[in-house]
């Protein structure tokens, strides 16, 4: 009992002095200052330097319409009301085609026959004028979406549909099918966090790790005084969590803060990584946020594992590289499909947590499931245990 | 219980090619002073290291206070007080942080040695602003005097010192060899000193154990060492320089000297 107690205070004592270390000037000032600086300084700065007004889409419809229906003024008016919120944008209406043409923002035309030649079936055209930005593109691909709703509905039914605010739905994929659209509008969410904050707790490595208790010859201290070396290893992994999650939020406020200078309208913590509090349940949110916790957590564990059984100058090289290597591995595959599944991911500790999560998400209690989450308490006892074995290895006394 | 706070069973070391210590026997008697002595690179470090449970002997035994190092290094975990060569500390925080985390780890309150601490403050000159500055803002001769600090404040049974007083003023030293008599003679703690610096090992070292290329050369007490190495001029350092300059086995004493 009195040794239980030692050790809780020992453990206690560990994370103290960790956590205190965490936040002294220049560290602070890199982990929890510097993303909120960077962020600040790619979006909200140049907003200061340059125009805060929204873009202007002039539109211009000259179509005289078809058997009493005039579909070119329904699109107009559509894709009025469309953007009638978004503050970044703003619509105008104008009786010249010259000025559609010539405009230095986007423009959009509609010809007289329009109407017509949807009625009859003909090929229809419509002109745009816009610089070939990947947004500029996207906002195009909006008005299209919008022009072919209110087409296909004319067509169908012969009726001109009443202005309404579009939902434009996302593309379908088979694997969305099976794990439904909850699990389907959390995915990309939730692999761009894993992502990201492992990304920025690879940055902390060199500040939290052992190799810095290398430098300052402080781990002789630590390991004549500690009683149970694994507290040594658990401090790190939670201070390493403490840290990515700090940088994560200064990251996130940089990004707010950035985009209210801009003038945009995106203030939510949450909406800074898609999660739409409208569309999705809380609890999915939390099951999505806690599977990020455990993809920190294995991405620390790792870094510890490897700066354990290293040298110093090894492990300080060696193990942000394995933990964003496998990071960036499993997060360009699966923004190209949410739901892709192949070999390679399958050994990848990132793609576990992600997809328990969603599988979590979408209820469906399978042997995936239960798959992915043996794999991932099998690898955490296992990290444990090489970082703890690799600490009481004479490497670790040595710097070089 | 063993009469020996230290007692190794040749003891030896291995790095890939190299033998860094050589089955050594080294006895260290409870409540007593003793100086592991060597030229650079003699395998001082390697020997205190496996004595902390740090390193893995490659061969032999090391016990400490009846404890089986070489099996469960364990055993002794927190049982011994360190002060490493360099002034190891965490330089971004302040010496009473440092102090205060060390205390922890030992399960102790800064009032817990209050009185104590206090005293060792006063006699190392150690003002209490210089406790809230961060340790990189302190000198060297005061990191070394915190470190010193921090070593001895556990109150444990055993301390390893290695160096205790290189880079300390004259006053400093003097004080710390003074803290380290009374920590044997008033408070029965048994000391292993690692030092080059001959007053502290005139004034300090009871017994002397003399390490080159990884054999122990020699031990005994500090008279033994005289007679030994300078029997004409029964000078010390004459004596200690003479051990390290002869040859590995002329005139090895036996390891049993201590009785």
């Amino acid at each position: 009992m009195k040794e239980d107690k030692l050790h809780l205070n020992q453990l206690k004592a560990l994370l103290k002095k960790d956590i205190s270390l965490l936040f002294r000037k220049r560290v602070a000032i890199f982990i929890f200052g510097g993303p909120f600086i960077l962020m600040f300084i790619l979006i909200g700065l140049p907003a200061l330097f340059t125009s805060q007004s929204a873009i202007v889409l002039l539109v211009h419809s000259e179509d005289i319409g078809y058997l009493d229906s005039n579909i070119g003024e329904s699109i107009v008016g559509n894709i009025s009301v469309y953007f009638d919120s978004d503050e970044t944008m703003e619509v105008q209406l104008t009786d010249n085609l010259t000025k559609v043409l010539y405009t230095s923002e986007l423009g959009y035309y509609i010809p007289t026959n329009f109407s017509e030649q949807a009625f009859t079936g003909s090929p229809i055209t419509f002109t745009i004028d816009a610089t070939l930005s990947p947004y500029t593109s996207s906002i195009f691909n909006v008005v299209q979406a919008i022009a072919s709703n209110v087409m296909v509905t004319y067509l169908a039914n012969r009726t001109i549909p009443p202005l309404q605010n579009y939902e434009l739905p996302p593309e379908s994929l088979s694997e969305e099918l099976i794990l439904g659209p909850k699990a389907a509008a959390i995915a990309m969410p939730l692999s761009y966090m894993i992502f990201l904050l492992i990304a920025m707790n690879s940055g902390s490595y060199s500040l939290i790790g052992f190799a810095r208790e290398k430098r300052m010859r402080t781990m002789e201290i630590l390991l004549s005084y500690t009683h149970n070396h694994s507290y040594l290893v658990i401090s790190k992994v939670i201070t390493g969590l403490v840290a990515s999650l700090g940088s994560t939020l200064s990251y996130v406020l940089g990004i707010i803060v950035g985009t209210q200078l801009s003038g945009s309208n995106t203030s939510g913590l949450l909406e800074v990584f898609g999660l739409n509090l409208d569309k999705l349940a809380v609890g999915d949110i939390i099951i999505s946020l806690i599977f990020v916790v455990i993809a920190l957590l294995i991405s620390t564990l790792i870094t510890m594992a490897i700066d354990c059984n290293l040298t110093r100058e090894a492990s300080e090289r060696v193990s942000p590289l394995i933990s964003i290597g496998f990071a960036m591995f499993f997060y360009f595959v699966v923004m190209m499909n949410p739901f892709a599944t192949s070999s390679a991911l399958l050994i990848n500790p990132f793609y576990w947590c992600y997809r328990l999560g969603l599988l979590l998400i979408a209820g469906v209690f399978s042997m995936e499931l239960l798959l992915y989450f043996s794999l991932i308490i099998g690898l955490v006892a296992l990290l444990i245990f090489l970082a703890t074995r690799g600490i009481q290895k004479e490497k670790s006394l040595y710097l070089e | 219980m063993s009469e020996f706070m230290v007692k190794t069973v040749n003891l030896s070391k291995d790095f890939k090619m190299t033998r860094a210590v050589n089955r050594i026997n080294i006895k260290i008697p409870k409540k007593s002073i003793y100086a592991l002595l060597g030229p650079n690179g003699a395998g001082k470090t390697t020997t205190i290291r496996m004595i902390l449970g740090l390193l893995k002997p490659s061969a032999g035994e090391v016990y400490v206070n009846g404890f089986n190092v070489s099996e469960n290094p364990k055993s002794i975990r927190g049982q011994i007080g360190l002060l490493p060569q360099f002034s190891a500390a965490y330089y971004d925080l302040t010496p009473l942080q440092n102090i205060k985390f060390i205390l922890a780890l030992n399960n102790l309150t800064f009032d817990d040695v209050n009185v104590k601490i206090t005293d060792y403050f006063e006699k190392l000159d150690i003002k209490p602003d210089l406790l809230q500055k961060p340790f990189t803002k302190l000198s060297g001769g005061e990191q070394r005097a915190i470190s010193f600090v921090m070593a001895v404040i556990t109150d444990k049974e055993f301390l390893i010192m290695d160096e205790p007083t290189s880079g300390l003023d004259i006053a400093r030293a003097k004080y710390i060899r003074s803290i380290i008599k009374d920590l044997v003679e008033e408070e029965g703690k048994t000391i292993l000193l690692s030092s080059h610096i001959v007053s502290d090992l005139e004034e300090l070292a009871e017994y002397c154990g003399i390490l080159k290329e990884g054999s122990l050369v020699f031990q005994g007490d500090k008279e033994e060492i005289i007679n030994t190495y300078s029997p004409e001029t029964k000078d010390f350092e004459d004596a200690i320089v003479n051990a390290f300059q002869a040859p590995v086995g002329s005139k090895s004493i036996s390891p049993e000297v201590i009785k």
